[in-house]
């Protein structure tokens, strides 16, 4: 498998950076990962970052200690981390353990995770398109 | 029609609707090659596991494992609950927690404990690949009265020199084999670790 398949997608979105990890992520994957986010937070001077983990199907000691690096590490270039979409029985799992994830502010949401960095929405009704309408008439 | 072509049909014909003949008949080929002797007496979950790993190369987790949970079904006459891996490469630690799940899906156990054996046998199988080289796992049901899940891991490593201290908590790598340890002696229900220079041996129980 090429590292380009397993590669997870690096977020720029408002100065901030969104990382969402899905299925099962491999240590190689983890580690490339690591490498991409840090040099997208010196090249964008990213004001936050957001690890989402809503997707993980499960997190061991090792991936744990992968991301509290990463955690650290952004702190160092000066950026904070915020993790989100923990499940319910991998929460449980990592309590149980006594893995530590006191590097990282943690959130329920990705919205939550956001908002924590400063990112606030608006959100207004959308309007419904022009040219979309005109073809529902012509076919009507 | 002998028994086992008659298997192979049912097989194909439900491997069939996810992926193109060619590739279902290629799947269950591999499958049966790196299961030995998966027909009779052994379990057809290892069978599953292999036609799982087969499955995802080519469809998505959802349709892997809808088609997983279709072919365990026509299997569902024969009794059959362990999983035999070998451990060499780093690849083999996300393939041993995915057999792991596949096991756990087939007993049809909870989510939490789906996480716990997934867990565990992630941090088993990895200590064998950093700290030994290689090695084998093993898992299976405790018995047919008990809903327990069993694991071994072994390994002929040069054994954990510090494992009081590990066990005790006093000791944390950087690379977080303490945690590997004791974390997984913390999930478990039954743990027993035996650590000499000549190896390695990690048995653990998890109730469901």
């Amino acid at each position: 498998m090429s590292m380009y398949e397993n590669r997870i997608p690096v977020i720029q979105l408002w100065q901030r950076i969104v990382v969402p990890l899905q299925g099962d992520v491999t240590d190689e994957t983890a580690a490339v990962l690591v490498d991409d986010v840090l040099r997208t937070i010196r090249d964008t001077a990213a004001a936050g970052l957001v690890i989402d983990v809503t997707g993980m199907w499960t997190m061991d000691s090792h991936l744990c200690h992968v991301i509290a690096n990463l955690a650290a590490a952004a702190k160092l270039m000066g950026t904070p981390t915020v993790i989100c979409g923990m499940s319910a029985p991998i929460a449980m799992t990592l309590q149980t353990m006594g893995a530590d994830f006191r590097l990282a502010q943690t959130a329920l949401t990705l919205e939550d995770a956001l908002v924590r960095l400063g990112v606030t929405a608006t959100v207004t009704d959308i309007e419904p398109e022009d040219e979309f309408g005109g073809e529902l008439q012509e076919n009507g | 029609m002998s028994e086992a072509q008659q298997d192979d049909k049912a097989l194909l014909a439900v491997l069939g609707r996810y992926v193109s003949p060619t590739r279902a008949q290629s799947i269950l080929v591999r499958a049966r090659r790196e299961s030995p002797g998966a027909r009779g007496a052994t379990p057809a979950t290892q069978l599953m596991a292999r036609l799982a790993e087969g499955l995802r190369m080519f469809c998505g987790e959802a349709d892997t494992r809808a088609a997983v949970a279709e072919l365990t079904r026509l299997g569902s006459s024969r009794k059959v609950e362990a999983i035999e891996l070998e451990l060499r490469i780093e690849a083999d630690i996300a393939r041993a927690r995915l057999a792991a799940r596949d096991l756990c899906h087939a007993l049809g156990v909870s989510p939490l404990v789906v996480q716990k054996l997934a867990t565990i046998v992630s941090e088993l199988a990895r200590n064998i690949i950093s700290y030994a080289g290689r090695g084998q796992l093993a898992l299976r049901q405790c018995g047919p009265a008990r809903r327990c899940v069993h694991v071994e891991a072994r390994d002929q490593g040069p054994g954990i020199v510090n494992l009081e201290e590990i066990l005790g908590g006093r000791y944390k790598s950087r690379s977080g084999l303490g945690l590997g340890i004791l974390g997984t002696k913390r999930l478990a229900d039954q743990f027993r670790i035996d650590s000499s220079p000549a190896g390695t041996r990690v048995e653990v129980e998890v109730n469901y």
